[in-house]
């Protein structure tokens, strides 16, 4: 049976209103205040990855922890793809506001502080892959991997929300500061931004989940082989093997 | 725990440990008891070592579980040809470090002594295969453990060696070395090959070569 | 005589400093390492006299390279050298951590100050804030020394452990340099509401390191 969220995201309405989604982020009014003020829609797609990003690797903690307690596979499969997946969404943050820096600021690349600390933040993902891609035995690198993640949830996050906040650092930032929650963004524009956070959001739980369960089924996979290379072995052996008291009659 | 009588030090039950596909054990219960000797014999790369280090907590099985019913902090003693030494530390030093870390640093030579090395101040780097293996029953037995892990125990020694061996899982059966207060017997899990050694087991756990464990009750 | 805590610890520095002293190849190329980057860089300054911004960025940079590259030693040693069965026979996993991460906080306490001093002397910056700088240098210090310490247990069991301890300890680190920079700059005397904020921040990091870093590495214990 499929599972809701992929039922939903397969569904071709869900594609319609996608792109109807689409057409609508492009027939509201432009922003003001941008060097391009039509191409400061790409604000629309780069807003929600951020935040997926750093929802995900909040999940992955939580599995990283029951990873490394209880020692169960299943978490790691389910941190692993959590952590995949924000690392996917962080490049896009990067990606989108790389072409957001070029068209309104004239460079790809402006060492703009908060472009920098994503850029670390990316590498803190990129050192989780490092990591996991070195260790060969899966159950070890489980409990490796979790253990980076635990250590390097709160300097992924330090990078993303405080850094770029310091007072040092924000005076020197090009980063826009408007926001929803202050009211600076209102009517037509906030609604396309929170329709397409929903409909982004509902495409990453699709895609999680999916990767969950071909990890869930790779893992059953690895099992049965086990199984099936001792079922292979002399059946009219005893299924519990006992050591035995020894007896030395005829020594 | 206690309670039964001989009183029970270990029990594993449904004992499994793989690598990917490659099954080395699995299903093995198992209860072990103050004065026995459990011997551990296969081929090689039948899984003798990493049964031990199941047992002795330094691997995790992929399925089962292990229980020490011990009340000492450090209940087990563990020697292995790869447990390798500091290279930079001498016999001495070893079974100072140790004896600070388990709370025993004041029974250093005695226990050199008891092995019969000599060298003790030489740095482990200096020392023969024999000599090293030696330092490492030294370091097994400091602290008085209730469990002795013992895995090829012969591999790198001579005859006197081998002695010592024999000497080395007798007085820990019986809880009473020379000149030292006795302590309830403890148990002893030797993984061999060596038909000699065979008799010293008070059971016998054969792993067999095709990756599947089965028993043997008789020598 | 039941072991303890502290004792357990202390042994474990001990036998870490006595290996690490009678190898000396270690701390060699580590002092090395320090006295040669803060050389290499205060020629290239030559004549030039850094601010306070760019003087803490250097100064951190150097910190974080020197304590990145040499720290996660004493774990990834253990497995190259196949000690590490034995320290686990002989010590509980909180008491390895501790002695190993005590051990990190000496030696990175030496090479900050190492890497300050000279640097100071080399480019004559004006401390002008020293309780601010003294902290920022300590507090960094442990910070560092338990990142690091973390990261070489967490990549102790990889292929190519050295390389990949490097690649998860930098990242880490570099967010550590962006607040070891706003402390120093400020005890350097860059005007900051959150100099001291940031020096709090930096004994807080090495508080967390210091909790995080025993409960994962216990996790670690067996493998």
């Amino acid at each position: 049976m499929k599972d809701w969220s992929i039922k939903v995201v397969t569904n071709p309405a869900f594609a319609l209103v996608f792109a109807a989604v689409t057409v609508w982020s492009f027939m509201v009014p432009d922003a003001v205040g941008f060097q391009q003020p039509a191409f400061a829609r790409i604000f629309f797609w780069h807003f929600p990855c951020p935040i997926l990003a750093f929802s995900l690797m909040t999940v992955a903690l939580w599995f990283s922890f029951k990873a490394l307690t209880t020692k169960d596979r299943t978490w790691d499969i389910r941190a692993s793809a959590a952590m995949d997946l924000s690392m996917i969404l962080v490049i896009l943050t990067l990606a989108s506001g790389i072409l957001f820096s070029k068209v309104q600021w004239g460079a790809w690349w402006q060492q703009d502080p908060r472009q920098t600390s994503y850029l670390l933040v990316f590498l803190i993902y990129a050192a989780y892959l490092v990591l996991r891609s070195s260790i060969a035995d899966p159950d070890v690198r489980a409990k490796y991997a979790a253990g980076y993640a635990i250590a390097a949830y709160l300097p992924a996050q330090f990078l993303t929300f405080v850094f770029p906040r310091l007072e040092h650092v924000a005076k020197q930032s090009f980063h826009p500061t408007t926001s929803i929650m202050q009211g600076q963004i209102k009517g037509a524009y906030a609604q396309v931004i929170i329709s397409v956070l929903v409909l982004v959001t509902l495409l990453v739980l699709a895609i999680y989940r999916l990767r969950v369960k071909a990890g869930l089924l790779e893992y059953q996979l690895e099992l049965n082989n086990g199984r099936l290379e001792i079922s292979g072995s002399d059946p009219t052996r005893p299924t519990v093997v006992r050591p035995v008291p020894v007896s030395r009659e005829g020594l | 725990m206690a309670g039964a009588s001989p009183e029970r030090l270990l029990r594993c039950s449904n004992l499994g440990k793989w690598f990917g596909s490659k099954v080395l054990f699995r299903a093995v219960e198992l209860e072990l008891h103050r004065g026995e000797c459990l011997v551990v014999a296969g081929w090689n790369g039948s899984g003798k070592s990493t049964f031990l280090k199941c047992l002795a907590g330094l691997l995790d099985p992929s399925t089962g579980s292990v229980v020490i019913d011990s009340d000492l902090p450090f209940p087990i003693g563990y020697s292995a040809l790869d447990l390798q030494l500091y290279d930079k530390l001498s016999a001495r030093e070893h079974l100072v470090f140790a004896g600070q870390t388990r709370g025993c640093e004041a029974d250093a030579d005695y226990w050199l002594d008891y092995v019969g090395l000599e060298d003790r101040d030489l740095q482990a780097s200096g020392l023969s295969s024999g000599q090293r293996q030696r330092v490492r029953f030294a370091l097994a037995l400091q602290h008085r453990p209730d469990l002795l892990f013992l895995d090829e125990p012969s591999a790198a020694m001579d005859e006197k060696g081998r002695a010592l061996v024999a000497k080395v899982i007798r007085d820990f059966q019986s809880g009473l070395f020379p000149g030292k207060t006795q302590t309830a017997p403890g148990a002893v899990v030797l993984a061999t090959n060596d038909p000699q050694e065979l008799s010293f087991a008070t059971h016998l756990l054969e792993l067999s070569p095709d990756r599947d464990s089965i028993e043997r009750g008789h020598l | 005589m039941s072991p303890s805590w502290s004792r357990e610890i202390v042994a474990v520095f001990r036998k870490e400093w006595m290996s690490e002293v009678r190898t000396i190849s270690g701390l060699a190329s580590t002092a090395l390492y320090a006295l040669v980057s803060v050389l290499i860089l205060t020629a290239a300054l030559f004549a030039l006299k850094p601010g306070a911004i760019l003087a803490s960025g250097l100064l951190w940079t150097l910190c974080v390279l020197a304590g990145g590259v040499t720290l996660p030693r004493t774990f990834l040693a253990e497995e190259e050298l196949g000690t590490g069965s034995l320290l686990r026979m002989i010590t509980r996993p909180e008491a390895a951590y501790w002695g190993k991460a005590l051990f990190n906080m000496v030696l990175m306490l030496v090479l900050t100050g190492l890497i300050f001093g000279l640097f100071a002397l080399n480019t004559g910056i004006k401390i002008a804030i020293p309780e601010a700088f003294l902290l920022s240098a300590i507090f960094g210090s442990t910070a560092i020394a338990g990142t690091s310490t973390l990261s070489g247990a967490l990549a102790a069991l990889s292929s190519n452990r050295a390389t990949v301890a490097a690649a998860i300890s930098v990242p880490l680190l570099v967010f550590l340099a962006t607040l070891g920079v706003a402390a120093v700059s400020y005890s350097l005397g860059e005007p900051s509401k959150t100099g001291w904020t940031a020096v709090g921040g930096l004994f807080a990091y090495s508080v967390l390191t210091g909790a995080v870093g025993p409960f994962v590495y216990k996790q670690l214990w067996r493998r």
